[in-house]
């Protein structure tokens, strides 16, 4: 107390002290959450699965598939970068339909990435397998409903 | 006695702040490595979601499935949740809805897969062996895709894919 210039300088360093605890708080804080919400996420497993669930769903509402089920009232789109193939086959071979959207020739590159091959522009792709009830004109038989979504989209959700 | 070394009396009341300083530096970093290490995408998210899907449509579709079932000296045609609820009732069904359940199941499905009905039998897909089916090492490989419905008289349908 007796020494008011040491106490204002040893004031001065408490502050600078203070300061700079403050500041790496808040750069660490900052770095950490830009690592976080910077990164890239490849959403693209989701959308196909998504898109192969929707495709099931309006093949074979509860269940039940019409024989003469038409894919094209299930993708309501012409946009490029999707691929959709369907195949409704009965448990005892006497009944088979497959119908496929596909531009761009995604499939092939679906079989490809399926053998493990990585290359750019790879797109993702999933498959599901159902059973089934096919309805036809004399009632209701077994079958099995495959569905296979890929997506390219490269340049969007990645 | 503080007062009268100076030069402690510079360090002295400062140590403090500088020892907090460098454990709140230290906790901040170790908080960002654990940002960085538990901060991943839900890879198998998008696989359990897909094989829920399939196993609620083959559920329904199961549960829809018209079978012939000898009632009676007669035959009756019925839907697979009839029998289920049949049997239920009559343990003496209970063996016939197995047969069905895997007669409808096992050409559609190669890999494995598992049926369960409440309180009245669970069916392990392609095994005929009693000790699989009773659960033993094949219960206990993952199920990821479960469906479940709730038959009348609280009957639970469950049925799951690897």
């Amino acid at each position: 107390m007796m020494n008011k210039k040491a106490e204002t300088s040893m004031e001065i360093l408490n502050l600078t002290w203070r300061i700079l605890i403050l500041t790496a708080i808040v750069l660490v804080t900052v770095s950490a959450l830009s690592t976080v919400f910077s990164s890239k996420q490849d959403v693209r497993s989701a959308e196909a699965m998504l898109l192969a669930r929707a495709v099931t769903e309006c093949i074979a509402p509860n269940g039940i598939a019409d024989e003469n089920f038409n894919l094209g009232k299930c993708i309501a789109t012409t946009a490029e970068g999707y691929f959709v193939n369907a195949t409704l086959f009965s448990s005892d071979s006497s009944f088979s339909k497959s119908e496929s959207f596909d531009i761009k020739s995604i499939q092939t590159d679906c079989a490809i990435a399926a053998r493990g091959l990585s290359y750019t522009n790879a797109p993702v792709c999933t498959s599901s397998k159902s059973y089934v009830l096919i309805s036809d004109k004399e009632g209701l038989k077994r079958g099995i409903l495959e569905v296979r979504a890929g997506i390219r989209k490269v340049a969007s959700n990645v | 006695m503080f007062r009268k070394n100076k030069k402690g009396q510079f360090f002295g009341p400062n140590i403090s702040l500088i020892a907090t300083s460098i454990v709140v530096v230290i906790i901040l970093i170790i908080s960002f490595v654990l940002v960085r290490l538990i901060v991943s995408p839900a890879g198998n998210l998008d696989s359990e979601n897909s094989l829920k899907s399939q196993a609620i449509t083959s559920l329904q579709a199961y549960l829809q499935t018209p079978v012939d079932v000898d009632v009676g000296g007669k035959i009756q045609q019925m839907e697979m949740s009839d029998l289920i609820r049949l049997a239920k009732l009559n343990s003496d069904y209970k063996d016939a809805a197995k047969v069905k359940t895997k007669e409808i199941f096992d050409p559609a499905f190669t890999q494995k897969y598992k049926l369960e009905v409440s309180d009245l039998f669970t069916i392990y897909g392609h095994l005929d062996n009693p000790t699989y089916q009773t659960g033993g090492l094949y219960g206990t490989l993952g199920f990821h895709g479960t469906a479940g419905v709730t038959l009348p008289g609280e009957i639970t349908v469950t049925f799951s894919l690897p």
